[in-house]
């Protein structure tokens, strides 16, 4: 479990990095606190909180285009938020489900409506309660990547878990 | 029929002997725009501010940009109006090439009112083709150029003008990445634009048939769902009370109607929500993708668009959701079905070898024609009139939506100024 | 340059102000009642009279002895062709021997046309046209006249483009021309034409489209030795197939 949480972290940080060359523009720049205290406290994650599902769980599944289907190597990701949210049963979520470009605007609509409808169901599957999880779909609006080729395409095919209330901070 | 033949032949007999006339059938032709004279009107009361050269000159963009007229150059002019009550020199005109010529008039009245004339010639038939008169306030007089616009568009081309129409679109600002979109309003030609929202994702805007109401769909409070928007009052207000998403919505030509499409459980399909009553009434019950709704001039028919056969593609319903049938059967997925004010077409979205683009097609489905050539043309919109389409077009990279306008026959495909970028236009019918 | 419609023009010029003052009031009572909201008033102004219209036109026309009569002048007799002795059977095939013509696109075309045409005048071409009235003798013996105008009148005639029923907006335009080409008066419309332009505004644009290049095409150049041939024309309009619709 250790490894494959290691794992998952260089994954996060590939992808970050995948992210990171995908935005053209420069992060805005943070002003200067030297005399701020650094706090060092990259490794200790608060467990329950929104970026303990994020990083050491993962939030994101992806999808073909033009379909809804959960895919294989995503099903375990979606087995591990099941798992934490049977741990933080306080937590809500919502799934956001996104499209590429390539497809018009109603239509993507839909598609994402489809995509975080197939999370859901997938969730409910594995033991999440129904109630605790809401979708809401953005189509194409709210890409990650804006380049036109089919790699940035395929990371914005995806579905989101978010946190809606009950997380730990 | 059998009468008529028999006068013809009757006349044949009667006549050939007597006189030949020659027939001469013409069936090729020059397909050109007008060429135009409008010089700037008389001024006719000494407090003129400037209408009597503004309303020319808007007069002579409008023309110019429905791709029909070719408004010639003022300083060309060898002839200067000074009384729009005499008749032009015409051959001062026709030296110019120039076969129409609008002079007018502005002056101020003395109960503060702006009253403006003009007059429509033909220069070659040397007759007055039009002759109107008008009076408003001076800070209506755009909207009197837009008037002037659309009768002499009338005038020469037998259907109604749109000069005088209003675009709702979103207005689109900010990085690629976290792009920030507004409800905006401006008139056909791009002046007055105006924000109606602030902050929230909003999309897919659409006028209802007096163009005083705005139907479209907000993220406000992080749930999707179909708003109006009163242009009167100001005052929105959330369409039913749905638990899920509902988008794209749609007026009926009558106003009393919204189709609209509603999600439930990754499900969208397409329902009808009496505005008198707040009734709905389910269309669709297919397991698929039912969406983009639009109704026939008449009431009586929507088309939408639908993946229930494998793929995006067109079909037409009655208003009662009875014979749903599909009508696209091009290359591609086909989407965004549009029913022409005129009944004649339906544009659609085409996506087909990579690219997105617009086409028409006859409700039939037949005689279908691509019109643009963009990398991803989407959403088109009709003029009131049934002759011109307004568009999204996305330019390939993330580098932002622009508006872009085209006529039905494919030519005049030109981008609509839009202060920034912008996305999802809307065409209103004639103001009222 | 048309330039001397004089007399003859009252009739047709009041009946274009009445119809012009009963589209404009139309479209008037239209905007009226759709502007109630916006404090707009609109009305129609009173045509410019018609008088100055025909004085401005002639003080500015290169001087005419006499303006040309309205009518056309007295058809000369008609020449009988010689009585042909009766054949076995009347020839009908005249028409397939006359080639239709090429659709032309430059002067020089049309012009290469009339000097092969009057060189080698189309075999047959007045054969057995004792037994055959009408409409094949005249077009057996006028093809290249036709051409002629066909060919100088579609390159100043630009159709209404993208109305919604193009094949209805045939156009038919009746016009008399003087020896030197010129329109000898305000071509009249066709009865049907006119009939179908009163009631359907298409139509009516698609008939000025029409006009217009009938005046912006003249004068045309013919055979004046043949004059009695083309001084009266009937020019038909099908918008359709320009559009390809």
């Amino acid at each position: 479990m250790k490894n494959f949480s290691a794992g998952l972290k260089l994954a996060a940080i590939a992808f970050a990095v995948v992210l990171a060359g995908c935005e053209t523009k420069p992060p805005p720049a943070q002003p200067a606190q030297p005399q701020a205290p650094i706090v060092t406290q990259a490794p200790s994650i608060v467990p329950g909180s929104a970026e303990d599902l994020r990083v050491n769980v993962g939030d994101t599944v992806h999808f073909d285009y033009n379909k809804y289907a959960i895919l294989a190597p995503d099903m375990a990701t979606l087995q591990r938020q099941a798992a934490w949210l049977a741990k933080y049963p306080s937590v809500r979520v919502t799934i956001e489900g996104h499209a590429d470009e390539r497809g018009t605007r109603e239509y993507n609509l839909a598609l994402g409506a489809r995509r975080a409808n197939a999370v859901k169901e997938t969730l409910v599957s594995l033991g999440v309660s129904a109630g605790r999880v809401d979708t809401i779909s953005y189509g194409k609006e709210r890409p990650i990547c804006t380049d036109s080729n089919e790699s940035c395409w395929a990371q914005n095919r995806r579905g989101v878990t978010i946190i809606a209330s009950g997380a730990n901070s | 029929m059998r009468n008529w033949v028999l006068a013809v032949l009757l006349t044949m007999i009667v006549a050939a002997p007597a006189r030949a006339v020659l027939q001469v059938d013409v069936n090729q032709g020059n397909i050109q725009p007008l060429p135009i004279a409008i010089p700037d009107f008389v001024a006719a009361s000494p407090g003129d501010t400037g209408a009597s050269q503004n309303i020319a000159k808007v007069v002579r963009a409008d023309l110019e940009r429905s791709g029909l007229f070719k408004p010639l150059n003022p300083k060309s002019f060898i002839e200067q109006i000074t009384n729009i009550n005499i008749a032009p020199n015409f051959s001062n005109w026709r030296v110019l090439t120039a076969q129409g010529l609008v002079t007018g008039q502005a002056a101020l009245q003395a109960d503060g009112r702006l009253r403006v004339d003009f007059r429509l010639w033909d220069v070659y038939g040397e007759n007055q083709m039009l002759g109107l008169q008008f009076y408003t306030q001076p800070v209506n007089w755009r909207r009197i150029a837009h008037m002037i616009s659309d009768a002499i568009y009338q005038r020469i081309t037998g259907e109604k003008g749109y000069f005088d129409t209003r675009i709702v679109f979103i207005s689109e600002s900010g990085p690629a990445l976290s792009r920030k979109k507004r409800l905006a309003i401006m008139d056909e030609d791009g002046a007055n634009p105006s924000f109606l929202t602030n902050g929230y994702l909003v999309l897919t805007p659409r006028f209802n048939p007096s163009a005083q109401m705005i139907a479209y769909m907000s993220y406000i409070a992080g749930k999707p769902r179909v708003y109006l928007f009163d242009l009167e009052s100001g005052r929105q207000e959330k369409l039913g009370d749905f638990p899920n998403m509902t988008f794209s919505p749609r007026f009926s030509p009558d106003g009393n109607f919204v189709a609209m499409s509603l999600e439930q459980g990754g499900n969208s399909d397409i329902y009808v929500m009496d505005l008198r009553t707040r009734k709905t009434t389910r269309l669709t019950f297919d397991p698929s993708i039912d969406t983009s709704p639009s109704f026939s001039p008449d009431g009586k028919q929507i088309t939408f668009e639908s993946d229930r056969g494998g793929s995006q593609q067109i079909y037409i319903m009655n208003a009662d959701g009875s014979n749903q049938h599909r009508v696209s059967f091009g290359e591609g997925r086909n989407g965004t079905p549009v029913w022409s004010p005129r009944g004649d077409l339906i544009a659609f979205t085409k996506q087909s070898n990579g690219a997105f683009r617009i086409g028409v097609m006859r409700p039939d489905g037949t005689t279908e024609r691509v019109l643009s050539n963009g990398w991803e043309d989407e959403g088109p919109t009709w003029a009131p009139n049934g002759r011109v389409l307004m568009f999204t077009r996305t330019i390939q990279g993330g580098r932002g939506s622009q508006i872009w306008s085209i006529d039905v026959t494919g030519s005049n495909q030109r981008r609509v100024a839009t202060p920034g970028d912008a996305s999802d236009p809307a065409w209103s019918p004639l103001i009222q | 340059m048309r330039n001397s419609a004089t007399a003859g023009r009252q009739a047709p010029l009041i009946g274009l102000i009445v119809s012009a003052l009963l589209h404009g009031g139309v479209v008037a009572a239209l905007l009226i009642t759709l502007t109630h909201k916006m404090d707009f008033v609109i009305e129609d102004i009173p045509v410019v009279p018609v008088d100055l219209v025909t004085v401005a036109d002639r003080t500015n026309i290169a001087p005419m002895a006499a303006p040309e009569p309205v009518t056309p002048p007295p058809e000369p007799a008609m020449v009988e062709p010689a009585p042909q002795p009766d054949l076995a059977a009347p020839k009908i095939d005249i028409a397939p021997n006359v080639k239709p013509a090429p659709p032309m696109k430059a002067q020089s075309d049309v012009d290469k046309l009339i000097a092969s045409l009057a060189e080698h005048p189309p075999p047959n071409a007045r054969a057995g046209t004792r037994n055959i009235k009408g409409v094949g003798e005249q077009s057996a013996m006028t093809a290249d006249l036709k051409a002629i105008l066909k060919s100088e009148v579609y390159r100043c005639w630009s159709p209404p483009v993208g109305s919604p029923h193009p094949e209805r907006l045939i156009v038919k335009f009746e016009l008399f021309l003087r020896r030197d080409g010129s329109v000898a008066q305000p071509p009249q419309l066709a009865a049907d034409s006119a009939a179908a332009v009163a009631r359907d505004p298409y139509m009516r644009a698609a008939a000025d489209a029409a006009q217009r290049a009938i005046y912006m095409c003249a004068p045309y150049s013919l055979p004046a030795d043949r004059y009695n041939d083309w001084r009266d024309v009937l020019f038909t309009f099908y918008p359709a197939d320009v559009l390809g619709q």
